[in-house]
Order: structure tokens, then sequence, then C-alpha cells
């Protein structure tokens, strides 16, 4: 059988809402995937049903190839971390990260010294006998991360685990949620709705919307083959349009783009991201002819809105990004260039 | 100034408080103490002789008194623990109609209770019973414990619970070493208002227990009717005794010391 974690199926109902529609993916074992959505999506059910917290309406969940369904929570082969670090408050730290150990039939005899260990790998050494809220939110939140990995899970699932912490601490914290991944051998699951944090940290993005399995795929894919309309606007293509696909060029309203190679896939949508288009006054075999209408910053660089017109009915704007150093005025004539390569088809118009 | 003012009130508060036990304590040994007389002209230690004999009535008092309060306040914190359980963590249907039953017993008179279910006790052999007594103690008890620990629950995160679960322990080692302890307060708290009513109730042991059942306050009264001073002065003291040990031992969580317990928490 294989090793690693598969969900088969998977649907979930509350009442008459569908959270999940039936969500299908597979996870070779020592990757780390990202679930990505907007909040509502059924990222979170998915994960509580992995760990046995919710139970799905139908659909199967595998662990190196064995059914879940009927193993109990404390069963499974996994530790999960929540968005709040939950450190039990009658327990010391070192009797929260020793907790797993303690609820064994038979605890081990070494316990102080795994946790000295463990307190020491994730960088906070002596605090053992601290109480839980004399933590900063930072430490609080590795604690519970030292506090599931003391149970030596073979699936490691984190809901949300950085969303509770200010900015420049996540960054911090998921590159140590990397580290540790990498230096253990565990299959790890985190569940974000921070497009940045899983394209920083994950192998693999389940991208997820309305309970649906929108694209699984390396984080790279999801800039330049986006699968549907949805993944597209989430990872913040702006231009997205309609059009019909003819051998290796796309037919779109305002006029015909060359798509290099014949693409593998079918669609009546194309993507260009703003960053794979520059502006130039050469009109070439690879331009579009538009007129500058407004621009503003993103962040250091100049978003540009361009017009193109639609062969005379009506027209499309086109967003263009370029360096803060472009100057351009309204109403000014000038060619979009594109690079044939860097355009794709979309599969999915949802 | 207001450091000085502080000393000052707080002696007078305590007198205040103090004083009512200095007069019980002076009654329990005085022999004919009349105005306007600041002490008693002879003191006796008769009360006190009367409360040690093995077979009087405050000795056995004593003796009922203390395992009904103990049984019901187990009882009642178990009882009104599950009832508090389901109110401040879940939502159900006709939830609010169930919040006012547990509580009805606060609204309508004990007293009016009993008298109707007195029926039913005597048909099922409850009347004139210990059993009988400690089901009746429950009646104002209960929605006591119940305030207090749906409180204690609808500040506790569930979440505890499943972070103890995907560790890997039990649902009954989750409940042993996560729930119990963080509610540890509320339970002590519970217990002691379920001991302390059922310790002082007195109508409702007279009605259910029909005179065969004599608790402390039973004892207490016959004595308040044959006017024998230093004996209600004696039984009065110990009549306080195990509410205050209690006290001494959960007075902590009734403040705002204890995290879980905030006051009488939100209900």
């Amino acid at each position: 059988m294989s090793s690693g974690l598969r969900v088969e199926n998977v649907q979930k109902s509350f009442g008459s809402t569908d959270v999940l529609k039936g969500v299908n993916f597979e996870i070779p074992s020592g990757q780390l995937v990202s679930i990505l959505g907007s909040s509502g999506c059924g990222k979170t059910t998915l994960l509580r049903i992995i760990a046995g917290l919710e139970t799905s309406s139908s659909g199967h969940i595998y662990f190196d190839g064995e059914i879940q369904d009927d193993i109990k929570v404390e069963k499974r082969e996994i530790a999960m971390v929540f968005q709040k670090a939950l450190l039990f408050p009658n327990m010391t730290i070192g009797e929260n990260i020793s907790f797993s150990l303690r609820v064994l039939k038979n605890p081990p005899k070494d316990i102080d010294k795994r946790v000295d260990e463990m307190l020491k790998f994730v960088k906070l050494p002596g605090f053992a006998a601290r109480r839980p809220g004399e933590l900063s939110g930072g430490q609080e939140q590795r604690v519970s991360l030292a506090r599931a990995l003391m149970r030596n899970p073979k699936f490691l699932l984190l809901d949300e685990p950085l969303s509770a912490l200010d900015a420049n601490l996540r960054v911090e914290m998921r590159n140590f949620i990397r580290e540790i991944h990498d230096s253990l051998s565990m299959t790890t699951l985190f569940v974000t709705h921070d497009q940045e944090e899983a394209m920083a940290i994950a192998d693999k993005i389940a991208f997820m919307d309305s309970g649906v399995l929108e694209q699984f795929s390396a984080p790279s894919s999801f800039i330049s083959s986006p699968e549907s309309r949805k993944v597209a606007k989430f990872f913040g293509c702006l231009n997205v349009f309609p059009g019909k696909l003819e051998g290796n060029s796309f037919i779109t309203n305002f006029g015909t783009l060359s798509l290099g190679d014949k693409p593998d896939n079918q669609g009546s949508l194309v993507a260009l991201r703003q960053e794979d288009l520059s502006l130039s006054t050469t009109k070439s075999a690879f331009s579009i002819s538009a007129t500058v209408k407004s621009w503003n910053y993103v962040g250091s660089r100049i978003s540009v809105a361009c017009e193109v017109s639609n062969n005379g009915n009506g027209s499309t704007t086109v967003f263009v990004e370029t360096d803060r150093f472009s100057n351009y005025a309204e109403n000014e004539k000038i060619e979009i260039t594109y690079d044939p390569s860097r355009i794709h088809v979309v599969s999915r118009d949802n | 100034m207001k450091a000085a003012i502080r000393p000052f009130f707080l002696s007078l508060f305590s007198v205040w408080i103090f004083l009512p036990f200095f007069s019980i304590i002076v009654w329990s040994v005085a022999v004919g103490w009349r105005y306007p007389d600041i002490l008693p002209r002879h003191f006796s230690t008769d009360g006190y002789k009367v409360l040690l004999e093995p077979k009087g009535d405050v000795v056995r008092g004593i003796i009922t008194s203390t395992i009904i309060a103990l049984i019901v306040g187990f009882l009642s914190t178990v009882i009104g623990t599950a009832a508090g359980r389901a109110i401040g963590m879940y939502n159900f249907k006709y939830k609010k109609a169930f919040q006012f039953l547990v509580l009805a017993p606060l609204i309508v008179p004990s007293l009016a209770v009993t008298m109707g279910i007195q029926v039913l006790f005597i048909k099922y052999r409850l009347a004139n019973s210990i059993q009988g007594v400690i089901l009746a103690h429950l009646i104002p008890t209960i929605p006591y414990v119940v305030m207090i620990m749906s409180g204690i629950f609808a500040n506790f995160d569930r979440s505890y619970e499943e972070q103890g679960r995907v560790l890997g322990a039990s649902r009954f080692k989750t409940s042993v070493k996560i729930t119990l302890p963080i509610i540890l307060p509320g339970l002590a708290v519970s217990f002691l208002f379920a001991f302390v009513i059922s310790w002082s109730e007195y109508i409702l042991t007279l009605l259910v227990g029909g005179g065969v059942v004599v608790t402390l306050p039973m004892a207490l009264f016959s004595y308040l009717g044959g006017y024998d001073i230093p004996l209600i002065g004696v039984a009065s003291l110990v009549f306080m005794i195990p509410p205050l040990i209690l006290l001494r031992f959960t007075g902590k969580h009734l403040v705002g010391r204890s995290s879980s317990v905030t006051g009488l928490g939100k209900i």
C-alpha cells in the first residue's frame, strides 16, 4: 500500500449546507502540504475529519493505506496544533509538553530528559517549570508545537497555527515550521488562508473554494498555470479574459494572442499575469495596442490600467505591472508586449 | 490620609462581623446574663457537657447533618455540573425552558414545593427517612450548582478537550487530566454552597423527615423552644464550624484570585 495520506471523495454536510463536496487528494509521506482557501471554504473541516474530530458524511481517509474511518481520534498517528496555543492552564510548560507521554499506558522513564531536549529543539531551553501565562504568543505557539512533536506523529496537522501571531513573528515561525518538518520524517498538513504563507513553506498546495478542491499542485503552478478562474483571481492574476482556443493562438474580444506552442489543455479563458506583461512604444508580433488610463502603486511597483479596444465594440481593461521609474501620461498610446510562452489557457471557468 | 482610613474601616468591619460570634461564645457559658450586666454573673460549662453527651440530640444532629450535607453536596455537584455543562456549552431545543425549570426552585419557595411532593414521598416510602431528606435537599441546592457551573462552562474552551484528544488522550483521560482541573474551582464552590444550604435546611427536613431524621438545625430549634440559652449558644457554635472549615478550603475560589471563577460567571 502507498505510504502517506489519502483523502478519498470526502463529503461533509452540516444540516442542508454542503461544507465539503467530494474532496480527493493524495500526499506522499514526508511532504509538507498546505490546504489553502478563504474562510468557510471547508479547509478546517477537512483537517478535523483527517484528525478524527469530525466524521465525514461520506468518503474515506487513509493513513499509509490503512482506512481511518473507525479509528478514534486518540488512536490516530497524528498530532494537531490549533490557531490558539491551548496550553493546559493547570500544567507547567514541561507538563504540557510531556502530556502525550504521560497519558500512555506505560509512560517512558526519561520524560524530564525528553522534555529538556524538546525545549532545546524549539529554542526555549529552561522553560520547563514556567506556567502558560508567563509566555509570549510566539513562545506559546512553539510550546504547542513542541507538545505535538513529542507524540512523534506520522502526520502533523496544523490548523492556522500562525494566524494569531503578528506579521514579523509569522514569517519567523513559518520558516521554523519548515525547518522542523525537514529535520523530522513526517507528513505535515498546514491549513492557512494566507496565500503568501502557503507559497513560502509548502511543497504542494491544495487550494479549496466552497468545499471543492480547485487545484492541487506545486506552489509555482498556481501562478504560472492556474486551472480555474477562481485560482487565477485568488493568486492575484488581474487579467483573465474569455475567448476561444484555435491551434496555438487564443482569440479574445480585443484580438488574437499567440501562445507559442499549442497548449495541452482546453479552455475558454486565458490568464495573463500583469507582471509578465511590459509596456513599450514599438509595435511587435507579440504586442497589443492600448491607451493608458490610470496607474497606482502596488508595493514598490506601479500597476498601469490600459484600455484595449474590442475591435470597435467597447473595450477591455488590461493591467500591466511595471517598475516605479516608468512614466506615462493619461491617454498615451502604448504597446502591451507579452511573452507567448507565459500566456496560460485556463481549463475551468468557475 | 487614605492609608490611615483603611485600617480603621477594616477594624470596624471586623468588629461588625465578629461581635455576634463573641456574644454567642459568651452565651454558651453564661448563667443568667441580664441587662444591665456587661458580663454574666456566673459561668458554667453545662452546655458543653450536654454537647458531649454521646446519645444527646446535638451529637446525633451533628452526625446526621454531616452525612446528609456531604451526600447532598456530592450529588448536587454531580447533577448540577452535568446540567451546567449542557447550559453553558451547548445550544439545544427548548434551552430557555430547561434553564427556567432548573432555576425554578429558587423562585418558588421550597416550602410550597415540599408541601406538594410530600404526598409522593409518602407514596414511595421516602417520608421519614434520610434518603427522603437527601432527595428533598437537592431541590434548593441543584439550582445553585447549575448556576455556578453553567458560568464556568460558558467560559470553558472546548478546544482544550479536543487538544487533549489529538495528543493521544482518551475521552476519559481528557476529562480527568484537563477538564476536571480547569473546572475544579467551580466544583469546590458548588460543593460549598450545596453543603451549607443542606447543613442549615430546616423546613424541608422537618416536613420530609417528620421528626424522625434529627439534624442539627432540628436539635437547635427544639432547644430554642426550651429556652436553654447556654445549649443554644453551644449548638450555634458547633453549627458554624463545618461551613467555616469548608470556606477555608474553597474561599480562594470565591474571590478574583481564581481564573476560572469570575464572580458567579455569566448565565
